[in-house]
Parts: C-alpha cells; structure tokens; sequence
C-alpha cells in the first residue's frame, strides 16, 4: 500500500504502527436474575454499591461489575483472551453459589490501547485538515479528538505523537491507525 | 361601492391601465378615463404627525408596548401582577388575589436562563448583541431539549461562551467559569454537545483574540499590544506552542512584550490576569527564549537577553 503526502511523492518506509492493549471491557448476560445480596454475602472479593456489585479477580485482573438483571460487565483484561477467562471465572463463582447461570451473549464492548507515531504534530494543521469528525479544544484538553465511525473509533492524538486509541473490537484498531497515519504524516511539524 | 372582480380592481374599460390612490378622497381612480374603481381606501399612514423632541419624555404616540424580545416572539400572553394599592389587600394585610403561576416549565426556565445571562453579561462586561445571541442559543437548545440532565448553569455558561465566540470578542472558559456557578469540566461538556447540535460558526479562539484584551486589564501602554500581537503571530509557527492553551500563549507573549518595552509586569500578576498557571507561562517563555530571533524584531533582543 503506497502512502502519498500532500504532494503526492510516496511516503518511503511506511512503518507498521505497533499498539499495545491496555483496557478490554466485555460484557455477558447470565439467563437467570441474581440475588445480590446473597453474592454479597457470600462472593469472594465482593464490593457492594447499593443497584450493583463490584467482584475483583486476581488472577486476571478483572473488574466485575454485576447487576440483579444477571448482566455482568468485566473490565481490566489486558488482552481479549484474558477479558474471556475472566468472564468466565466470574461466571463460575456465581455457579458456585447455586445460581443457574449460563455464558450468553459474550461481546467485546470497548478495547483502549496505545500506540505511537515517530514524530512530533501539528495539531493545529491536523485539526484544520483533518476531512471528518474532528475536535481540538486546546483550552480544554491538549489533544486533537478523531472520530472514525465506519471503523467505530476514536483516536486521541498529542502532539508528542502518542496516541489514544478506544474501540469496539481490536482487528480495527490496526485498520484505523493505517487509515489515520496519512493525516498524521501530513500534519507533521 | 368598488368594481372589482374577484378582488382585483381594475377599471372595466381599461384593464391594464395602472390606478392611482388619491389620499384625500380615499379613491383609487383609473388614470386612462379617470373613473373611480375604488372607493373608501383605508389610509394606513399615520394618523397624526410626531416631532423629534416634541414632548421631553419623547413617546411616540404611534407605537404601543415595548420592544419586541426576538428571543420571545411567541409569548404574548399577559399576567396579572401583584396588589400594590390597598384595594389589593384584606384586613389582615394578606393580597385578596395570589397570582397563580401557570407558567410552563420550559418557560420559567428560559426566563431564569434570560436573567441569568443578562448578570453573566454584566459581570463579563460584554455587548447587548451577545447577550441576545446567547438566549437565542439557549432558546434553540431548550426548544430542542438537545442537553438533557446537565446543570442548568452549565449549560447557559455554555451558551454565553458560544455566542462571545461568534462575535469576535472570545471569553477563554477560565473566564466564563469564573463567572458562573459550574465547573470548567461542566461548561466544557455541555460545550461540547451544543457545537455538535447548533449551527454556530464557532472558530477555535486564538492568542491573538486574548492579547489585546489582557493588555489593557494589565494597565500596558499601547506599543506593548502591538508588539505582543506580533510575537503571538509568530510564536504560532513554533511546534511546541502550537499545541498550548491560547491563553498561556498569550500570557507568555505578554510577559516577553512587557519585559522588552520596560513594563514590566510579573508572572504572578500575567497569571492572575488571564488564568494561565505560572509554571505554564514560565515554560512557554522559556521556549520563547530559545526562538528570540524568530519571535521578536531586532530592537528588542538584546533587551531580553539582558533581562534575564
């Protein structure tokens, strides 16, 4: 895939950008209404916040937060696979303590990862050329906000050249970052 | 009597003959054959004349009521008001009628967030031109409930934000908030939801916008605006103030500009000024420092190079 700038010469050495994953939350429905109280009581790393129970695990580090619904979001794991055991371990304790629960409906709801750009940006010129959904409040947060909605990201862009990507599945996390290095390159101070 | 055929009077002979309003007779007459088409012509100019100054309170007797509000064109209702006389009053001194509010609450919100915006203006010091632009904003952002279960302060900061925006005079949010009740991460957001539904041409505020107003709150002679407005200008091109808040920008513009033309003013006055933190603007004038010769004219280099 050849990259151009805006004068049109390819860009040379187009390097792969590499991310790494920080955050995947997933979310699974059990077909059954859980006691929270009774979880409460009996769970194991159990916190209680009135509508909604927290079960941290340790082993990968996850969140989990339960609802009476028997909806369980997890947070924490640091890769999709680690997000799935997780799910499932919270699954398990909660069959653990007599509750019919089934694993319905697992779906990767938001993946953060971060990623970098070898140069330093402009990010007055990238907002101005940036064709789409774009936000630069420099008053309010030192970044420009990039909006992709056919791939379902956003991107945070510093002008270090760090970026913040937040998506809802990770195989477009390198989709947009190839899609986003042009306007980058482009914007480079 | 008129002749006229379905409503359009028009001399039988001459049909295409132009007709003329005789005032006087309150005519209107053909002007081929002169004969009268129309007649009792209601005369809608005014029924008397009115001088400038006639009357020193100067009404003018044509006009009734006050100023139409653009923000209020639909409201013509009328309410009754509280007793003032002593008819209005039982013997215990309690008002015979209350008023009974059948004020929707959209409506009674709107008239707070008018209130609201008239002292934010006050306080802000601003024109009546963005005072009516930001109700209509927040008009257009209630009629639509566009903002739902933010903080009413917030969102009118907002609004007035916006609207000093689109007439060239920008308020940095340090100095919305400063007025108003909410925090700058409230008025941000809400902010942030507004530009998305309302059409505004809001443009991203620059230094520039800020200088000549910090200026002048600092008590600095003109020639030191100029210069500042020009380091502002140029310091834009610099990659590391690029991404900075306008505000430090200029704080830091300003600090240079002062120092060089001998008015020197400190951090800490710059920084309570504009808003900018200290550290903020020391930064920011350090990297100034390094690009003296891309920032300032040849005048004034070897004056900062002195100063420090």
């Amino acid at each position: 895939m050849a990259l151009r700038d805006l004068n049109n010469n390819e860009i040379e050495n187009f390097p792969h950008l590499k991310f790494s994953i920080h955050n995947v939350v997933c979310s699974f429905g059990t077909s059954c209404y859980l006691n929270l109280r009774k979880i409460a009581l009996n769970g194991l790393n159990v916190e209680n916040k009135g509508d909604r129970l927290f079960m941290k695990l340790r082993k990968p580090t996850i969140t989990a937060t339960i609802f009476s619904s028997g909806k369980i979001t997890c947070a924490g794991g640091k890769s999709d696979d680690e997000a799935r055991i997780g799910a499932r371990r919270v699954a398990r304790q909660l069959q653990k303590l007599g509750f019919k629960v089934k694993f319905l409906d697992y779906q990767v709801v938001n993946v953060m990862s971060t990623s970098s750009v070898p140069f330093v940006i402009n990010l007055s010129k990238l907002a101005k050329q940036y064709p789409g959904d774009c936000e630069f409040n420099p008053e309010l947060s030192p970044f420009v906000f990039i909006k992709i909605n056919s791939l379902n990201t956003s991107v945070n862009v510093y002008s270090t050249g760090k970026l913040t990507i937040m998506s809802s599945n990770i195989d477009s996390i390198s989709k947009s970052l190839d899609y986003i290095y042009t306007f980058l390159y482009q914007s480079k101070s | 009597m008129s002749r006229s055929y379905g409503n359009i009077l028009k001399c039988e002979s001459h049909p295409y003959a132009p007709l003329i309003e005789d005032h006087r007779a309150g005519d209107m007459v053909c002007t081929e054959c002169g004969l009268v088409v129309g007649d009792r012509i209601i005369d809608v100019s005014s029924e008397w004349r009115t001088f400038a100054n006639s009357e020193k309170e100067s009404t003018d007797m044509c006009r009734v009521g006050a100023a139409m509000d653009p923000n209020n064109e639909g409201d013509l209702s009328t309410s009754i008001g509280r007793a003032t006389g002593s008819a209005g009053f039982d013997e215990n001194g309690k008002p015979i009628y209350r008023t009974k509010n059948v004020e929707s609450s959209a409506d009674k919100a709107r008239r707070m967030a008018t209130r609201e915006i008239m002292e934010m203006a006050e306080r802000l010091s601003v024109d009546k031109s963005i005072v009516n632009t930001a109700q209509y904003i927040y008009s257009n952002v209630q009629k639509n409930k566009l903002i739902k279960g933010r903080s009413n302060n917030a969102i009118i900061a907002a609004c007035m934000y916006i609207a000093c925006n689109n007439e060239s005079v920008p308020r940095t949010f340090k100095e919305i908030c400063a007025v108003s009740n909410s925090s700058k991460k409230d008025i941000g957001r809400c902010f942030k939801m507004i530009k998305k539904e309302v059409e505004t041409n809001y443009t991203s505020t620059t230094p520039v916008d800020l200088v000549t107003r910090f200026c002048s709150k600092l008590n600095l002679p003109r020639p030191v605006f100029k210069l500042a407005e020009e380091i502002v200008k140029k310091a834009t091109n610099i990659e590391s103030i690029n991404g900075r808040s306008p505000t430090s920008v200029a704080s830091a513009a300003i600090y240079i500009a002062a120092e060089v033309t001998s008015n020197s003013r400190s951090f800490e006055d710059i920084s309570k000024i504009c808003g900018a933190a200290v550290t903020t603007i020391k930064q920011i004038y350090k990297t100034m420092q390094n690009n003296v010769t891309m920032l300032l004219p040849q005048e004034y280099r070897n004056a900062l190079k002195a100063s420090n």
